[in-house]
Formats: C-alpha cells, structure tokens, sequence
C-alpha cells in the first residue's frame, strides 16, 4: 500500500514536472508576448473570439504545423449574402499568418489541396494550427479592420513586417 | 528574306495572343463588353469620337459610362454596352449591387474588384449610389512588384479635399493627383480620377469618377473619430475573377 502511494507520488510529480514544461515549450514557439488566448475550437471549425479580452482590435499570429498548405476559410452567419467578405488565406507549412481582427467572434475552417477536388479536404483547425494572441497590441489609427495583414511569412518576418505596418505589440 | 518573314509571322502571332490575353482577362459579364448578350442590354460601336457627342444628353452618357466602367476617351469603332431604353433609366435600374441589404451600425461603402465597382450603402441599408472603380494591377513595373489592393474590411481615417496629392507616385517625386481622397488602410484611399479605364490598372488605390468621390467625400463619408470606431466602414472583396496565376504571370512576362 506504502508503495502504492509512493508510486503515485512519483507520477504526480512527473507529470507536474512536465505540465509547465510544454506550456513553456508553447511559449518559445510563439513571437514574444503574445499569449495562448482568445480562441477555441469546436468540433473541426476555429473560433477567434478577441472580445472576451475586452479589446477593440486585437491580433492573432497562426503557424501551419500541418506539413502541408492550409487553407483558412471565414465562415459566416450572414444576413448579407453575396454580399459578405470572406477573408479566406492559404499558410504554407511550417508559415506563419497574422490576422487583424475587430469583430466580436470570426470562425475559420481549415482544409487541404487534395488532387481532383478544388475546395481541399478539411482538417481539424486543432492538429493543424498554433494560434496565439496580442492582448495588449495598439493599432494606429490608419490600420483598424478585419484583414490579414501578413499572409505566410517565416516567424521573424511576420512579426517585422506586422511592426512595419504600424501595429505596436505590446505586453 | 525567310528570315525576316518568319520574324514578321512570329511577331503578329506574339501580339495577337498578348491582345486576346488582356481581352479575356478584362472580360467580365458585370459591365462592358460582357453585357452584349444580357436582356436589357446591346452593344454599339460608337460612330463619332467623344462621349459628348456620342450621347449628348449628360444622364444618358453618365449611365453608359458607368455600364462600361470607363470615363476615357472614346474612340471612333471602340464597342460599347449601351442600356435598352435608356432614356428612362435610373441609375439604381443598371445596379451592379442589391438595393437593400440587412441594417447595420456603421455607413458602408462595398467594392467589388470582380464587377469594378462601388456601392454605398446607409445604415438602413440602401443602396444610395454606385460607381465605377479601378483598383489595384496584379503588377506594377515602376516599383517592380505585385500591387493589388489590400482586402479586407476597414474604416475611414482620414480624408482630404480636391487639392489631395500622393506622397509616393510617381516613384521618387510624389504629387500624382488624387482629389477627394479618403484613406482606409495605411497609404490606400478612394479618390477621384480622369483615369478609369474599365480595368484594374491603379498601384493599389481606388479610382473613382471625380465627381462620385466627390459625393462620398462631402456627403457620405464620415471619419473614424480616435476613441471609438463609428466612421465609415470600407469592404474591399478579394478578386475573384484574376485569371488564375498561370495567367497572372504570362501578363507579368508580356509587360
């Protein structure tokens, strides 16, 4: 029984010990300061809801680690239809995409090209997609809007190129 | 003598594939030439040059121009969509857009780079007037890359009267006219010009006749104040319609 506990106690500590381990992992991956917030995902479908932050504009960084090109599709519960804009972009692997975003909740779903079928196959957003986001970021005035502002770009670059347009990331 | 016949044969074959390239990529069915087989429509080829004198009465030659998405010279020959009773026409009759959409909080203005066109709706949801536009080509030379127009959707910032001049085109000395303009993303506006040919020819701007960006720069738009985000509310739609990228490239190469 002693050494039943004793077991458990190892474990606990074990997985303890790795728990934080791999939220720092998840943290390296991501650009500096930018948070594993914001954002859910329902059955295969992404959800980018930046509101719950009580933010105006916010921003997402999103890395492909499908292996493969991924396409992000808007999906939307429009009244306006044709009329709605579908801000659809293609990240190619191991790319990183950077969204703007101001609307209270934007949902995406994620396919691949498979040979003989022009809409892809979809995949599950969640094996597909690390998402992170600057809770703190302050748009000038000249850039506020739904767009992505850099549409694949290694990390570096799409943090640079993000800065360049006038976003201030801060945390 | 073989020589120089075979390059002569070689060249008129070169520019006839360039011309049915450029004609098909600037083909839509929303306007111009596209029109010629709808219902309410036909095609001419205009006798005598000049838009005055093709059609001397100014509403009439205001919803041809707007149909064929140019305010250019017109030539003697050019082809032309021209409405079916067009003396009885309204704008709204030849919409491009619905003229009801579902209410909204902010005013909004909608360009369509596949029709080549704008609609500005009020926060009620009707369409109170439409235009032409010329976004942003695939390619521009003088700076050596792709220049489409940023999508998405975005506010008014800022907006300036008819004096309004770029800071950056031409390349290296700036001043190219652009009255009325009215910024939404960054260097990117809606402002007038004599220059809307019935294709997508801008370095990422929105041509808009000068008198329509006059008309939402006095009495439609509204900009977006510092504190709050109640200004006017851009939507530029993404290209549809490009011609896909093998084609996109052929015309980068034939530039």
């Amino acid at each position: 029984m002693r050494k039943n506990v004793g077991d458990l106690v190892k474990v606990a500590i074990l997985v303890g010990c790795l728990l934080p381990l791999s939220v720092m992992a998840k943290r390296g991956l991501f650009p500096g300061g930018c948070r594993d917030t914001g954002y859910s995902f329902k059955l295969y479908v992404l959800m980018l809801h930046p509101e719950a932050k009580g933010d105006v504009q916010s921003l997402y960084f999103m890395h492909n680690k499908s292996g493969r090109k991924l396409k992000l599709s808007q999906m939307k519960v429009s009244r306006d239809k044709p009329y709605t804009l579908y801000l659809n972009n293609v990240i190619k692997p191991n790319k990183w995409g950077v969204f703007a975003t101001d609307s209270p909740v934007v949902k995406f779903v994620c396919s691949v090209p498979v040979r003989g079928n022009p809409h892809g196959k979809v995949v599950d957003c969640k094996k597909s997609l690390d998402i992170c986001e600057y809770t703190n970021v302050k748009f000038a005035d000249n850039n506020y809007g739904n767009y992505w502002g850099v549409k694949s770009k290694a990390k570096i670059s799409a943090r640079n190129d993000i800065i360049r347009q006038g976003v201030l990331l801060k945390w | 003598m073989k020589k120089i016949l075979l390059l002569t044969l070689a060249l008129v074959f070169l520019s006839a594939a360039q011309l049915s390239l450029a004609k098909s990529s600037r083909y839509s069915e929303y306007y111009g030439t596209g029109l010629c087989s709808k219902p309410g429509y036909h095609c001419i080829k205009v006798k005598r040059g000049g838009w005055k004198k093709a059609f001397p009465d100014p509403i009439q030659r205001d919803i041809v121009q707007r149909v064929n998405r140019t305010n250019m010279r017109l030539w003697r020959g050019k082809k032309i969509a021209v409405p079916d009773h067009l003396g009885t026409l309204t704008l709204h009759d030849v919409s491009p857009f619905p003229l009801k959409i579902a209410k909204r909080p902010n005013k909004l203005i909608i360009v369509d780079q596949d029709k080549l066109a704008w609609g500005a709706y009020d926060t009620k949801g009707h369409l109170l007037k439409w235009g032409p536009i010329s976004s942003g080509k695939d390619y521009c030379g003088d700076i050596g890359r792709g220049c489409r127009t940023q999508t998405g959707a975005f506010y008014v910032f800022n907006k300036k009267g008819k004096g309004c001049e770029s800071n950056i085109f031409p390349i290296g000395r700036g001043g190219a006219n652009m009255p009325y303009c009215m910024f939404f993303y960054r260097g990117f506006a809606l402002h007038g010009s004599a220059e809307v040919p019935g294709y997508r020819a801008s370095h990422g701007c929105i041509r808009l006749f000068t008198r329509d960006a006059e008309w939402l720069n006095r009495s439609f738009v509204r900009v977006k104040n510092l504190d709050s985000v109640t200004g006017t509310k851009v939507v530029i739609m993404d290209i549809k319609n490009a011609g896909g990228k093998k084609h996109a490239k052929k015309r980068r190469r034939s530039r």
